[in-house]
């Protein structure tokens, strides 16, 4: 098996095909909108007073068709999230029923099931306890003048953690507070032992808060990704898919070449099955020209029932800037299997599926469900 | 107690508002200047930023090309830090023969213009030439011809008008709308102006008192004038521009469009622009859209002279009415850029005059001749000091080698000061002098520009800034690669600290109008900067 992209979706499949013993590699261009994540992960978004997962996805699940959740098992989550965990090095934890409440470093609070360990403060739990909360605006992070991700790479040090716990004794009343959240800089690979050592010198527990702007908790969520496939020893070829052959409905093979490499160095790599995880426009899966196209495999683009590939892209535009624009809910529509479909229903190639944030029919940035489509539809793309 | 009475009154902040305001209080008139919504918002701000001769009005309206010209020179010197060369091919699709001898003629007769704005004569540059300057253009091009022209920031044109008028006792309203005029009768059975009713953004109505009120509304003109009962009639004409996320050529280029005209694409501060279209318009100048259609007229034309320009990346359009003067039978190309000064005494209305038409490179004459006649009017008999005086951080230059020592002893980069002394000039001495009383100032709030927190501070103290918009003319702030994903939220932090203002309201206002100005040409990279922005704001104001 082949799996294109190296997003959540794709090391969710390729970790299933390898574990049932398949020879699977994964080819990237690069790292996509997975190593944005701001550190919380959401299954389904929170109705009115409705709080339970279970009625919210049965509710989406049956009266929107377009959504991937339509043809996923959704009783499969904690077992596809279970499969990851066992390779993935990082903590997440929370809920499968119900959301917690996670703080925004805007200080809004934003509602997702998971968090990664320094981000995982819910909310709801923490009753009368007095909490001090940090922006990147405190005088010790604002004197280095660096941006966040260099900001955290210095704080994989235990000098740099001393020098910013004496200046935070020294500048606040901690004696005061139960809790200390932190904007999400506290070290890059090392932020575990980073967040224990200031627990220990601070004699309180260290949080971050969630990251709205592209910052540290994706790179250490990337960075944990490409972990788990080196765990299962899964390797990645470098490089854009430049081709791909096909016999019939059938296809046969891709060629990749790694445009950063001075020499043209052209890799063929042949496969049973071809998964397709390379995302929405960021991460390079979808791209408008003068039509809109699927840059792998050239498939038809949908939203809804419409075919989108040659509409002009302002029909797919909301003038609210906040409404959930049709752009980007725009994607690749397939079966149940997760095989692409055309505009008559039929499948495109029939050993190839989609999968992640690349399907139709949602809005992995708005409808907050972003995190099960990957878990799930990347799961089941593996189910050959 | 008796009410204030001011000299002049002048309605409108635009850049001849502003000129008019910065004239009348070197010349010691009480000023009052009121602008509804903020200074250079409206066609000034929609400009193409240039105080250029007009090339191509040099066919039909020779006196634009040379008054302009002559004017571009005062301002050079008046702010020389302002100002950038902007070099120019004029491409041509024949190297040799009648057209291209012709093409040289029309631009000898423009070297004898350019002396006056400090530019260089033209030369003639064969293909070779051409694709060694700028190998990106097609290949079917035979030549071209130089010139250069003079690029300016106009917002900051209008500010530090409106400082210097401000500092010389002038009061300015922003954020103020004039609703209704005062009268009284005269013995001849004419009105008398005697005064303006005001409404400010918070509701709250006034009336102020003045001798002359002066109609510079520009596109709004018409509105303003049938509310007093006159008329001035204007062939409005809408032109759009668009702004790309970086400098694609340090050269500009102009070639034609479909129908003939001329336009341009050129490297614009730390970005790009293609500029304009130029169409009859019978819409509100409050609620101005660009098309599709109009861009892709632009890009059309500009794809056939550099074929890759559209895997560059959009990052916004604007639009802008130009209150051109009524003129029956023309093409809007065509149009006198020419300006006009009505006093509506003949309508029976006295100390009520308008002034319509020019372009931005001869404001400061235009100012200068309506400012002559309110002093006649009044019997003042200062002269003007406009072209002589310099504007704020004018008076003070600093070199470019004192400028790199200044950002070696304020431990900042040398590009982000040269980017911060464009726009301030000297002015950068106080901004400077915030960051050496409180370091922390130096946090880099917008990394396309860029600019520090202490520039951001310093404009809401002192240059009248009210939103993360007026932020935006003030310093371009969110107005470069990420267009307010990265820079919106600390900017607000800081408004909200210095004005009270709603963070959330604020960034909000402010991504709702960067979208609209996007949703017209949405595609390649544009469209994964909008996804990837959704991403980061989408939902963020919803629990």
């Amino acid at each position: 098996m082949v799996v294109i992209g190296s997003g959540l979706s794709g090391v969710m499949a390729a970790l299933r095909a390898s574990s049932q013993g398949k020879k699977v590699a994964i080819v990237r261009k690069g790292w996509g909108a997975s190593a944005l994540t701001g550190g919380i992960f959401e299954i389904a978004p929170t109705q009115g007073e409705e709080v339970q997962f279970s009625s919210i996805l049965l509710d989406l699940k049956q009266k929107n068709s377009y959504h991937p959740y339509h043809h996923l098992d959704l009783e499969m989550l904690s077992t596809a999230f279970e499969l990851f965990k066992k390779f993935f090095p990082l903590k997440i934890q929370g809920s499968y029923t119900e959301n917690q409440v996670f703080l925004l470093d805007t200080g809004f609070f934003r509602r997702a099931a998971f968090a990664m360990e320094p981000q995982f403060l819910d909310f709801r739990t923490i009753g009368r306890k007095k909490v001090l909360t940090l922006g990147t605006d405190f005088s010790w992070f604002q004197e280095s003048l660096l941006l966040p991700q260099m900001l955290a790479k210095k704080l994989d040090h235990p000098d740099e953690v001393r020098s910013l716990a004496q200046r935070l004794k020294s500048k606040s009343h901690l004696n005061q507070v139960d809790l200390l959240v932190l904007p999400p800089v506290l070290g890059l690979d090392f932020f575990s032992d980073m967040k224990r050592e200031l627990e220990h010198l601070l004699g309180l527990p260290v949080f971050e808060s969630v990251a709205t702007i592209p910052s540290v908790p994706g790179l250490r969520f990337q960075k944990a990704l490409d972990a788990s496939l080196r765990k299962a020893s899964i390797p990645i070829v470098q490089g854009k898919v430049q081709s791909f052959d096909h016999h019939q409905k059938r296809v046969t093979s891709l060629r990749v070449s790694d445009e950063l490499e001075t020499e043209l160095n052209e890799t063929t790599l042949e496969a049973d099955t071809f998964i397709l995880a390379t995302g929405k426009f960021f991460s390079g899966g979808l791209r408008k020209e003068s039509v809109f196209w699927e840059t792998v495999f050239h498939l038809p683009l949908f939203f809804e029932n419409e075919k989108i590939n040659d509409c002009p892209p302002q029909k797919l535009l909301k003038k609210k800037f906040f409404k959930s624009q049709p752009l980007f809910q725009c994607g690749v529509k397939t079966n149940s299997a997760l095989i692409p479909l055309d505009e008559f229903g039929e499948p495109c190639y029939e050993n190839v599926r989609a999968c992640g944030t690349l399907l139709q029919g949602f809005d992995p940035a708005q409808d907050g469900t972003c995190f099960g489509v990957q878990l799930l539809s990347g799961y089941k793309a593996a189910d050959i | 107690m008796t009410q204030e009475l001011f000299d002049v009154i002048i309605i409108g902040g635009g850049v001849n508002g502003c000129g008019v305001a910065r004239d009348c209080a070197l010349r010691g008139l009480k000023t009052l200047l009121i602008e509804k919504k903020d200074l250079c918002g409206g066609t000034s701000g929609a400009s193409s930023g240039m105080i250029h001769g007009g090339l191509r009005y040099l066919l039909y309206d020779v006196k634009t090309t040379r008054l302009s010209s002559k004017d571009s020179g005062f301002i050079q010197k008046s702010a020389p830090f302002l100002l950038f060369r902007i070099p120019i091919l004029y491409l041509m699709n024949k190297e040799k023969g009648l057209y291209a001898e012709l093409l040289e003629t029309f631009f000898e007769v423009y070297d004898r213009y350019a002396h006056l704005k400090n530019g260089k004569p033209h030369t003639r540059l064969t293909r070779k030439e051409v694709f060694e300057l700028e190998p990106g253009l097609a290949p079917h091009l035979q030549g071209a011809m130089t010139f250069d022209e003079w690029g300016i920031d106009a917002y900051r044109l209008c500010v530090l008008n409106a400082k210097d008028a401000q500092k010389n006792g002038a009061k300015l309203l922003l954020h103020t709308q004039v609703t209704d005029f005062l009268f009284e009768s005269e013995n001849d059975g004419k009105k008398k102006m005697k005064g303006v009713v005001v409404q400010t953004s918070d509701g709250k109505k006034q009336n102020y008192l003045g001798k002359i009120i002066l109609n510079l509304a520009g596109p709004w003109i018409p509105k303003l004038c049938q509310k007093v009962g006159v008329q001035v009639k204007l062939r409005p004409a809408k032109g759009i521009h668009i702004v790309f996320d970086r400098r694609i050529s340090n050269i500009g280029f102009i070639t034609e469009t479909i129908d003939r005209r001329s336009i341009f694409l050129l490297p614009y501060q730390n970005t790009s622009i293609i500029g304009t279209t130029d169409d009859d318009f019978y819409g509100d100048p409050d609620d101005l859209e660009v098309t599709h259609d109009e861009v892709q007229y632009l890009m059309e034309a500009i794809e056939r002279v550099f074929p890759t320009i559209r895997q560059y990346r959009v990052i916004g359009t604007y639009a802008g009415i130009r209150p051109t003067l009524y003129e029956w039978g023309k093409l809007e190309d065509r149009l006198s850029r020419g300006h006009k000064i009505f006093d509506h005494e003949k309508e029976g209305v006295r100390g009520f005059l308008t002034m319509a038409g020019g372009k931005l490179a001869s404001y400061r004459l235009m100012s200068e001749e309506l400012t002559n006649l309110v002093c006649k009017k009044l019997k003042v008999k200062q002269k003007c000091k406009t072209h002589v005086n310099p504007l704020p951080g004018g008076e003070d230059l600093i070199s470019e080698e004192e400028l790199r020592d200044m950002a070696l002893r304020a431990h900042l980069p040398a590009y982000a000061l040269s980017r911060l002394y464009a726009r301030h000039g000297g002015g950068i001495r106080d901004i400077l002098f915030l960051i050496e009383e409180n370091p922390q100032w130096k946090r880099v709030i917008c990394a396309s520009e860029p600019v520090l927190e202490a520039e951001v501070r310093y404009c809401i103290d002192e240059e009248w800034v009210n939103s993360l918009d007026d932020l935006g003319r003030r310093t371009r702030l969110g107005w470069g690669g990420c267009q307010g994903t990265e820079c919106a939220w600390p900017a607000a932090q800081i408004l909200k600290e210095k004005k009270g203002k709603d963070p959330k309201e604020e960034v909000q206002a402010f991504l709702k109008k960067r979208w609209k100005s996007l949703m017209p040409y949405l595609q390649g990279e544009s469209i994964a900067q909008e996804e990837l922005k959704h991403r980061v704001w989408g939902k963020s104001f919803e629990v």
